[in-house]
């Protein structure tokens, strides 16, 4: 096996990993929690829960779409060893 | 600066800074899975399956990853800040309530009671004459203490919440590296 290879197996590895990540940041929602009535504080802790909430959203998108970039990327050095095997072979 | 609206006795004694404490802790919890998330996918892209990745692909992936690391961080930091006030605010909040729970008990132990919209009233049917000034003073030193310190609780409040909406702008998702 090739050094492509050994890379290709390892951004499928990461790309697993990152998976993972994506799927807890997609999970991670602290917003709707009882906030009491009439206090300053608990209408910005709203807002910020609103927030913090997309932003972890706007996160696993973001992992997704590297996961998948890398995932890519394997594939296409999977692709070129196997050009290049081809290559020998004739 | 416009006077503030005191709160109700009920308001005072049900003044709650649980949101805050569960916030503070939520968002530290949230700012280190958004840094370790994007730490991991750096490092990811350093040594994919341990093996180090070099060319100019690799050079691509760990740049766009190291810089969404460093604009992940900002947003991170801001919301620990943003914790930090939550977190501090809180006990701030408490001490204030718990001293304007003294001054009403002080009225109360020195028999006059609270009502609803803060006054304090005699509880004494009567008394002699000459003591009737000095309760009258007396009342009135209770109430300006309980006004005091409610107006202080809710002023308190306002200043904390300005402080976490300053935070806000930093801690949306950042504009990442295409």
């Amino acid at each position: 096996m090739g050094a492509l290879r050994v890379t290709a197996d390892g951004l499928f590895a990461v790309a697993g990993q990152l998976e993972q990540h994506a799927q807890a940041l997609s999970a991670h929602v602290i917003s709707g929690a009882v906030l009491p009535d009439g206090q300053s504080t608990a209408d910005v802790v709203a807002e910020i829960q609103s927030r913090v909430d997309a932003a972890s959203a706007a996160h696993a998108e973001r992992i997704w779409s590297v996961a998948s970039s890398l995932t890519a990327a394997g594939r296409a050095y999977t692709a070129s060893d196997s050009s290049a095997s081809a290559a020998l072979a004739e | 600066m416009a006077e503030l609206e005191l709160p109700t006795l009920a308001q005072i004694t049900d003044w709650d800074v649980q949101h805050l404490v569960d916030a503070a802790a939520e968002w530290n919890k949230t700012a280190d899975l958004w840094e370790n998330s994007f730490h991991d996918v750096w490092q990811g892209t350093l040594r994919p399956g341990g093996t180090t990745w070099e060319g100019s692909a690799a050079e691509n992936a760990q740049d766009i990853a190291w810089r969404d690391l460093v604009k992940v961080r900002g947003s991170a930091d801001a919301l620990r800040t943003a914790a930090n006030i939550a977190h501090t605010g809180a006990s701030s909040l408490s001490d204030v309530k718990r001293l304007a729970l003294n001054a009403i008990d002080e009225a109360r132990t020195n028999e006059f009671t609270v009502a609803e919209d803060l006054s304090v009233n005699e509880v004494r049917y009567r008394f002699v004459a000459r003591e009737r000034e000095s309760r009258e003073s007396l009342a009135d030193d209770h109430s300006a203490d309980i006004r005091h310190f409610a107006a202080n609780l809710v002023a308190l409040d306002r200043d904390i919440a300005h402080r976490l909406r300053a935070t806000m702008s930093g801690i949306g998702a950042p504009i990442y590296s295409v």
